[in-house]
């Protein structure tokens, strides 16, 4: 058998492995990525809560502040950087869009069927793509799984 | 009626619609006033009672989501997937990036069991 020969096999079996991979991983990826967007934006939501208790304490703190006799510029000073602290990390924390990353890495997955089926060449760059998208999924659960403090 | 994740996702954004607006307002008399006392007192102690409920929400929400018969078996192909993938990949004598790579994808479903885990021990 030709040596070129053995190498194409090696190709189409490879691809093959793919393509039935890829196909038969769609409708869970769909059903897993749903499922994870709605515990991620649980975790969110818990966190969040935890950070608007923070929030109103800070804002509290700096009202008492500033109505309180003898108050000095540095106290005060001193409060409202800690409520505006407060209020970024809780800005930080609402802007994040779990369901958004996991809804783009189920169709990142339905792209990388479809470029395996039509054998492209697209097919790596598309999986690198999940790849990063996997991970970023993976650290907003890390994110949500840590916990929260007041600040 | 069978749950679904959208139904789940829906009771779960209904019950705390109602209850946000509640937080907001009470959240907003607590930063606005300025004297301690047993005003204070009530509005902050109602406050995180409704916070309480609020995270509750959420917990039966992963709850449900993860007792689902469907997200099971999901997990369990995507796993399935990804040790097919691996075993494809070491056989064959030179496995391209994107077969090993493929493999580390489809291990979500291994990844999501971790992160459901870890959502359970800190709810």
């Amino acid at each position: 058998m030709p040596f070129w020969l053995v190498g194409e096999g090696l190709d189409y079996q490879r691809l093959e492995e793919l393509r039935i991979a890829t196909q038969a991983a769609c409708e869970p990826i769909h059903i897993v990525t749903d499922a994870l967007g709605l515990v991620l934006e649980d975790q969110r939501g818990i966190r969040l809560s935890g950070l608007d208790e923070g929030l109103n304490d800070n804002i509290q703190a700096a009202n008492r502040t500033r109505t309180s006799r003898g108050v000095t510029d540095q106290s005060l000073g001193t409060a409202i950087d800690n409520a505006q602290a407060a209020a970024l990390a809780f800005e930080a924390e609402r802007v994040a869009n779990p369901r958004a990353t996991m809804r783009a890495l189920s169709d990142t997955h339905d792209a990388l069927v479809v470029a395996v089926r039509n054998n492209d060449g697209e097919f790596g760059a598309l999986v690198t793509n999940l790849q990063t998208l996997a991970t970023q999924a993976q650290a907003l659960a890390t994110a949500a799984a840590s916990p929260t403090k007041k600040s | 009626m069978a749950q679904s994740i959208a139904n789940i996702r829906a009771s779960r954004d209904t019950a705390l619609a109602a209850l946000d607006t509640s937080i907001s307002v009470l959240g907003n008399q607590i930063a606005q006033t300025t004297t301690t006392g047993p005003y204070l007192d009530q509005l902050t102690t109602r406050y995180h009672e409704l916070m309480t409920q609020r995270n509750a929400i959420f917990a039966a929400a992963t709850d449900a989501v993860l007792r689902l018969p469907s997200v099971i078996a999901a997990a369990a192909t995507l796993n399935s997937l990804a040790s097919q993938m691996k075993t494809a990949a070491q056989a064959l004598p030179a496995a391209t990036n994107v077969l090993t790579g493929s493999a580390s994808v489809l291990s979500l479903g291994h990844q999501f069991a971790d992160t459901l885990a870890t959502a359970r021990q800190s709810s």
